[in-house]
């Protein structure tokens, strides 16, 4: 008995730890050209260090800290639009973080118009708030933590000999089982919000925004640049989106960069 | 201007001269250039021949008394894709001016007029004299749909009186076969093919006229100007050209540079050993807007070529002066008459340049200054304010002028960094760019308007300015001095002095999280789903071994359950044995064995915890008889006393085998009975 936990212990650890390195590619390359881009920045060499941040970007291995400083680059050259946008792409990773949140708020004031956010519905609103507490991996492991916790209650409950215990572990199982799905498809969500975006930027300043997918259709109205929309669908060359307003149009994808 | 023109004549420049004195002078000079010519030495046949011209000039034109002008086809029934001619002849009289009939339903190819070997001197545009009286003009024709077909009357004007023509029917039918030509009408080919097929127009050939279109450079930076030239070159006269289609110029910022398109410069050029005239027909800078392989479209122009008829032994070099004097001028069919005795040819077609495949390369991003605004080029760069020592709310300006050659009109005001209690206006802009032929220069100067609100000395740092010079494929900045502006007087009050507390972004993190490949996540990857599963199954496995475990346990509680009684019983005879054989210590040792594992397996009592008392209590708590528990207490008790203290007994071995006999088969009964009532 003794010798079959412990070797469920040990694979664990095992699968844990070659999960872990199966997605981390720790590269002194990439670690050299972060700490390059960070010196030109330092230097206020801000066209380098964006060249730097985005080689490193290129090599499709990026990290919250790349998108973070590649997006303060941007902001100091003034290029507002494209630093909303990397540090849109650094919310995902990190949501929380104090500086991003802090960035974020100036770079849009520093739009030419007043931001606005897009209203969503009330649930979404909240399983959004709960969703962005921890970044997709987090909620991965918070997930299978929820389920060993659970396993184990349940192991509990059946092999308990007191009635009385019997009924807490029976009521605190079904509780973290809830909680195992409820992260599960908290993290499968994200996951697909991430991979799926419904939300891009504006990159152009004055994009009129046509009533259909042609360059024919009639402007309905203009998007300017750092404008966050959502994208509703997209047919060819263009984009459908919807503003904070509420209003639908059509733009062409190239002035639109999904994050 | 009075001008005398001579067309019969064959290239003789100095006869052009003369006659433009003639008719300056008069008939009264007519004595004085009769010597002059005789002095010049020239032929007895010329001076005829100037003679009568000059008396033409005396002579007016009464003689209009039989002006007809006919119309002729040289065919009634034509062919789909088949030219066929229309001609008008005039007797009788000279025109002044033709009116062509209206051509609906076929589409004119090419025209030439035609009068009869005579001499005409016009005067003031007007036809003065004419020699032989006839004059024609043929419009070569094709059809565009079947049918039978109306073609209206022409107009000719002489003396003051217009003349009509009759009308023409053409029957048109349609049949494929077109032994003259071959093209097909909806495909609109070249002019000039059609003429090299036509029986009558041998003239144009793709040689005589084309449109070259040449870039100062083929590779260039984004940004940086490129001037593209289109140049017409052409061995035929091109009285008038229209451009048709201008380059949309995709991916460029452009501006016309030549103002002067409708006179443009006329050169001569050799090429292949062939004289041609050139001239540059537009001229356009150009700006990448992007990187990549830009391509300029073509230019393309319809042009009217004017061929002389080759009748006139005349090569294309002697045209030379005809080309010039024709060049860009003579506006299409407005003076019919003005080669005189000789015919001309008007051909419409079309020519396109090259187009031009510009190899665009992106800024370079290293060492690009953080003030640069995409400006290239090579520029100067000036700042400068007007005062240093103002009163609050004074005004201050500064200037800042920018000059070179590049772009100029896409240049923004740079950003100058103010002290907080300055208040500034957007600037003022003056621009002063001039188009040369080597592309956009000039300057550009940003007036800033300051009101200083505060007093105190203040400095508004540096200003500067980055562009990229192509020609060193590096970025320049160039940098003003630093201004000192002492401010004196009372603050002005605090509405105006807005001071910005710039709230600036936090820095960038410095160490680095690991780097994750975009967009692969553990969560809901086939790795997530394989340890979730694992644990699950891991689970599974381990309630399956642990209900073993506990059946086995269960199993063997259950068979010493059973055995129990037997095995005491076992025990029991074997301890009789000993005592026959008389082994007391042996004895005493089984009999205790015998009771504390019966005790033990029966009920289920952990060997560690087997003691008297233990036992007592549990088999109490189980409302087991008290006499028969102090009978079991007292019979261990004394197996244990008599095996540490052998010889002190007051009991025989018998009885304790008699008493133990009956302890367990009592016990027995007893839980057998417990368990009946429970």
């Amino acid at each position: 008995m003794k010798n079959i936990i412990k070797n469920f212990k040990l694979s664990i650890c095992f699968l844990l730890v070659f999960v872990g390195l199966s997605n981390v590619y720790s590269s002194n390359n990439l670690n050299q050209k972060f700490e390059q881009a960070n010196q030109k920045y330092k230097d206020g060499q801000f066209y380098d260090a964006i060249e730097l941040y985005n080689e490193i970007i290129e090599s499709k291995f990026v990290n919250f800290e790349t998108y973070f400083n590649l997006a303060n680059s941007y902001y100091k050259l003034n290029q507002i639009p494209e630093s909303i946008y990397y540090y849109e792409k650094a919310f995902q990773i990190s949501p929380r973080n104090k500086d991003l949140q802090h960035n974020l708020k100036l770079a849009n004031s520093a739009l030419t118009y007043t931001e606005q956010k897009i209203p969503d519905a009330f649930h979404v609103k909240i399983i959004n708030a709960i969703m962005r507490f921890f970044a997709p991996d987090t909620w991965a492991f918070i997930s299978l933590v929820f389920l060993i916790i659970t396993l184990c209650l349940v192991f509990l409950f059946l092999f308990s000999g007191d009635l009385k215990f019997k009924k807490i572990f029976f009521v605190s199982s079904f509780v973290f089982l809830f909680f195992t799905f409820s992260s599960v498809f908290i993290g499968q969500r994200y996951v697909y919000q991430i991979k799926n975006p419904t939300h891009g930027i504006i990159m152009i300043s004055n994009g009129a925004v046509k009533s259909s997918p042609d360059i024919s259709g009639s402007d309905i109205y203009v998007v300017y640049a750092g404008m966050k929309v959502r994208v509703l669908s997209k047919i060819g060359d263009w984009y459908e989106i919807q503003v904070a307003e509420g209003n639908k149009g059509w733009v062409e994808t190239s002035s639109l960069r999904l994050i | 201007m009075k001008r005398a023109c001579l067309n019969n004549t064959n290239g003789y420049e100095n006869l052009n001269r003369f006659f433009l004195r003639i008719s300056l002078r008069g008939s009264s000079d007519l004595v004085k250039l009769k010597y002059l010519q005789m002095k010049r030495g020239l032929n007895l046949f010329l001076f005829l021949k100037i003679s009568l011209v000059v008396l033409f000039l005396n002579i007016t034109l009464d003689n209009f008394s039989q002006v007809t002008l006919t119309a002729s086809l040289n065919t009634n029934t034509v062919g789909m894709q088949q030219q066929f001619f229309a001609t008008y002849t005039l007797k009788g009289g000279k025109s002044q001016s033709f009116e062509m009939p209206d051509f609906t339903n076929f589409r004119l190819v090419g025209q030439r007029s035609q009068s009869g070997g005579g001499m005409t001197v016009i005067v003031n545009g007007q036809v003065v004299s004419g020699g032989d009286d006839e004059q024609s003009w043929t419009f070569t024709l094709m059809p565009t749909k079947p049918g039978k077909f109306n073609i209206p009357a022409a107009r000719a004007r002489v003396g003051g009186s217009w003349y009509s023509s009759n009308s023409l029917e053409v029957n048109v039918i349609n049949t494929g076969q077109a032994p003259a030509t071959q093209q097909a009408p909806s495909q609109q080919p070249t002019q000039r093919n059609q003429q090299q097929q036509s029986p009558v127009n041998e003239g144009l050939s793709k040689d005589d006229v084309f449109l070259r279109a040449t870039a100062s450079k083929n590779s260039a930076y984004v940004g940086e100007p490129i001037v593209i030239s289109y140049k017409i070159f052409t061995r035929v006269a091109i009285p008038n050209y229209v451009i048709n289609k201008i380059p949309s110029f995709e991916g460029f910022w452009s501006e016309e540079l030549l103002d002067n398109v409708n006179r443009p410069k006329v050169e001569e050029e050799i090429i292949n050993g062939q004289k041609y005239t050139t001239a540059i027909v537009r001229r356009i800078v150009v700006f990448p807007k992007k990187s990549g392989e830009l391509v300029v479209e073509p230019l393309e122009i319809e042009a009217i070529a004017r061929l002389v008829r080759q009748t006139q032994r005349r090569s294309p070099f002697d045209n030379m002066d005809d080309i010039f004097k024709n060049f860009f001028n003579d506006p299409f069919f407005s003076n019919p008459g003005s080669f005189f005795g000789s015919s001309y040819e008007d051909i419409k077609t079309t020519v396109k340049s090259n187009p031009i495949s510009i190899r665009v390369r992106e800024l370079p991003m290293s060492n690009r200054p953080n003030e640069f605004g995409g400006q290239v080029g090579n520029y100067n760069f000036e700042a400068w304010i007007d005062k240093d020592r103002v009163l609050v709310n004074d005004v201050v300006n500064l200037s800042v002028k920018i000059s070179g050659d590049g772009n100029l009109s896409l240049l923004d005001a740079p950003t100058i960094n103010f002290p907080s209690s300055f208040e500034v206006f957007d600037p003022q802009v003056e621009d002063n760019i001039r188009k040369t032929a080597a592309g956009l220069s000039g300057s550009k100067t940003f007036n800033f308007m300051i009101i200083p609100r505060k007093s105190g000395k203040f400095e508004i740092p540096s200003v500067t300015f980055s562009y990229f010079n192509p020609s060193t494929g590096s970025y320049n900045t160039l940098k003003s001095d630093v201004f000192k502006i002492e401010v004196f007087g009372a603050d002005a009050s605090s509405q105006f002095a807005n001071i910005k507390t710039s709230d600036d972004i936090r820095f960038i993190l410095v160490k680095p999280s690991k780097f994750k490949k975009i967009n692969s996540f553990f969560m809901g990857s086939f790795f997530y789903w394989s340890v979730f599963m694992f644990f699950i199954v891991a689970f599974a496995v381990c309630l399956f071994l642990m209900r073993k475990h506990l059946q086995l346990k269960s199993n063997v509680k259950e068979l010493k359950y059973r055995r129990a009684n037997k095995i005491a019983k076992k025990r029991m005879k074997k301890a009789q044995i000993l005592l026959k054989n008389n082994k007391l210590d042996e004895f005493y040792e089984e009999v205790s064995r015998s009771i504390w594992e019966y005790l033990s397996d029966r009920f289920s009592i952990q060997k560690a915890e087997l003691s008297i008392d233990n036992v007592v209590k549990l088999l109490s708590e189980k409302n087991f008889d008290q006499e028969l528990l102090l009978k079991l207490k007292t019979t261990l008790d004394f197996c244990e006393y008599i095996r540490f203290a052998p010889g002190a007994s007051s009991s025989s071995p018998n009885e304790i085998l008699e008493d133990s006999n009956f302890v367990i088969s009592m016990l027995e009964q007893s839980f057998f009975n417990n368990n009946k009532r429970v």
